[in-house]
């Protein structure tokens, strides 16, 4: 009873809740147990967010917080800095691209080596899970370093071995993006790897060899099979990777030293970090904020609404 | 035809075997490295000359290495160990009983398991600001002694495959719902209790954002990701320092995770949800 497989899951369960619902409500006892959760989750969720939409409204920066200066009401002006602002934009593009980039980099890496992984012997399989797991253990802080230590100008391995000298990754805004991208998609690829691979483990083997029969080639049988069987689970990994990628902060800002060169390779993050935190531009900081819970909230709806899809009840 | 099997046989082996070493390559470089002396770590050889072992105790007595190193344990154990003790009733409450509002609940949850920290950082920042917490890791542990969402969330998931049979049984024979919880949910939830200990452990030794923000300029308050990010600074003509440093970092909790891997996976295939 102690492992996941032996659990009494699934079918038994589900039936269970779909017969009659329990005679009796449960009552207030439930919320006695959320309590901690709920005292919190309110403060957690629900202050956060209507302190952001305050503070966005206000002129709020170290004099104000110190108490040095009274805070004035600046209704919308700080989103229409915000929004008149070049660098914003160019952020908020970089930031968008960039994560649509990795997302697809990740799923494209970590469903390819999947497939591998399902289909290769025992001693590459193991040295494959040895790597995956390595690197989804390493903090993004160690992996950010080793990369640095890779690409470096005048040491760095790669360099070595491509033969040019002194030439730095790091420099030109594109170019960076692609060694912090490989970075990021190195931790990030296990995690899509390994769910795949549960999926792909699940799928019959019947299936498969229907499709092989059927004449269907690999590369057939991947996506004609496997895809249309594992698409929930693959909904899930890609919101999940949207999420994760849209956020991203430790890379970028180790690897390219706070965003780059005249912050050219700045994200959201970093830039929200950046202006309430590095210039105490609360307020301003607040609207960025603001902008991302708007986004990262978008895409929390389309989550649920793939929950629901999988079948789960809310 | 059984040529041609033999040769994908072939390529697919061959495949597996060049991605793991791509990504089991830096992991070697940065050991040998780390073994190098000062001079040699500066050249393009990657065989250490001479081990020189002492590095890994030149790292300690250049940094506050072992000071990061209880920050972080600490930071991580005391994060854990709140994150259960509120998470697992919450989740209990969610998963077993039926009441007024536990949709929107379960909703809240999944909306706050979303939204990254960073987000709300402002606001949140302030009020600790306010406490005079700042300066300090508590901003990042005291909060977990309210519910972690993705925690709540993954065990939730869970404890809905367990049957009603056995908490009804339970009920007959007179058990109360917290002697349920402990006597009956518990044990058999251990896989997905360990799972987000786990995971919560692994995030906050991790974390950099959190202690950036937070942990303040002392180097006495920092922990390891914090403190790695500025050793590099200090020491950036010392790459074998520097990766002696980083292997110190990231070879003990390769080595956890290797061991516990098992629970790791089926954390995320319980819920397609990564930590």
């Amino acid at each position: 009873m102690t492992t996941l497989a032996t659990t009494p899951a699934g079918p038994q369960a589900r039936a269970r809740r779909a017969g009659p619902r329990p005679r009796r409500r449960d009552g207030l006892r439930p919320w006695l147990y959320l309590l901690p959760a709920a005292a919190v989750l309110l403060p957690l969720l629900g202050y956060p967010i209507y302190m952001l939409g305050l503070l966005s409204v206000f002129d709020y920066r170290q004099a104000q917080v110190s108490g040095g200066e009274p805070t004035t009401f600046v209704g919308f002006g700080n989103y229409a800095t915000l929004l008149g602002d070049q660098r914003f934009w160019s952020v908020l593009g970089q930031t968008v691209a960039f994560a649509a980039a990795l997302v697809v980099a990740t799923l494209a890496v970590g469903a390819t080596l999947a497939v591998v992984l399902s289909r290769a012997g025992r001693v590459p399989r193991l040295l494959l899970s040895l790597a995956a797991m390595a690197a989804w253990a390493a903090p993004a802080m160690t992996g950010s370093t080793v990369w640095m230590f890779l690409f470096d100008a005048d040491l760095g391995l790669v360099n070595q071995v491509l033969g040019i000298e002194g030439f730095n990754w790091f420099y030109d805004r594109w170019v960076a993006f692609g060694v912090v991208g490989a970075t990021v998609v190195w931790h990030s690829f296990p995690f899509v790897m390994v769910t795949l691979y549960a999926g792909i483990q699940a799928v019959p083997a019947s299936v498969i060899e229907a499709a092989a029969l059927d004449g269907a080639s690999a590369w057939q049988s991947f996506w004609k099979v496997l895809v249309p069987i594992l698409r929930p689970l693959i909904t899930i990994v890609v919101i999940q990777s949207i999420i994760w990628d849209f956020k991203i902060f430790t890379q970028i800002y180790v690897m390219t030293n706070g965003g780059g060169i005249a912050g050219q390779n700045s994200v959201l993050n970093v830039y929200a970090y950046q202006t309430a935190f590095g210039s105490s531009e609360y307020g301003l900081g607040s609207a960025i904020g603001m902008v991302m819970t708007l986004i990262l909230l978008a895409v929390t709806l389309l989550y649920i609404r793939a929950l629901h899809r999988r079948g789960e009840s809310l | 035809m059984r040529l041609r099997r033999r040769l994908m046989w072939i390529a697919r082996h061959a495949l597996a075997i060049a991605l793991a070493l791509m990504f089991l390559g830096p992991i070697v470089l940065v050991a040998l490295t780390a073994l190098m002396t000062d001079e040699q770590a500066l050249t393009s050889t990657l065989w250490p000359e001479r081990w020189n072992w002492s590095n890994f105790a030149d790292v300690f007595t250049h940094s506050e290495l072992l000071t990061w190193t209880v920050n972080t344990f600490v930071y991580a154990s005391l994060a854990t160990l709140f994150m259960l003790v509120s998470s697992i009733p919450a989740a209990y409450a969610l998963a077993r009983f039926r009441f007024r509002g536990r949709k929107t609940a379960f909703l809240v949850v999944i909306s706050t398991m979303m939204l990254p920290p960073q987000v709300v950082a402002v606001p949140i920042y302030l009020v600790w600001a306010r406490l005079d917490l700042t300066d300090s890791l508590w901003p990042l542990i005291l909060p977990m002694l309210f519910g972690d969402a993705f925690s709540i969330f993954l065990l939730r998931q869970f404890l809905i495959t367990i049957p009603r049979e056995y908490t009804e049984a339970a009920t007959v024979d007179g058990c109360s719902d917290v002697q349920i919880l402990f006597r009956v949910i518990l044990p058999m939830a251990r896989p997905a209790v360990a799972a987000v200990a786990l995971f919560s452990f692994f995030y906050c030794w991790n974390d950099y954002y959190g202690p950036l923000l937070y942990a303040g300029v002392d180097q006495e308050g920092w922990t390891l990701s914090l403190g790695l990010a500025t050793f590099k600074a200090f020491h950036s003509v010392q790459w074998n320092l520097t990766m002696a440093a980083t292997l110190l970092v990231t070879a003990p909790v390769i080595i956890v995770f290797l061991f516990a891997q098992r629970v790791f996976i089926e954390g995320v295939t319980l819920t397609g949800v990564k930590g």
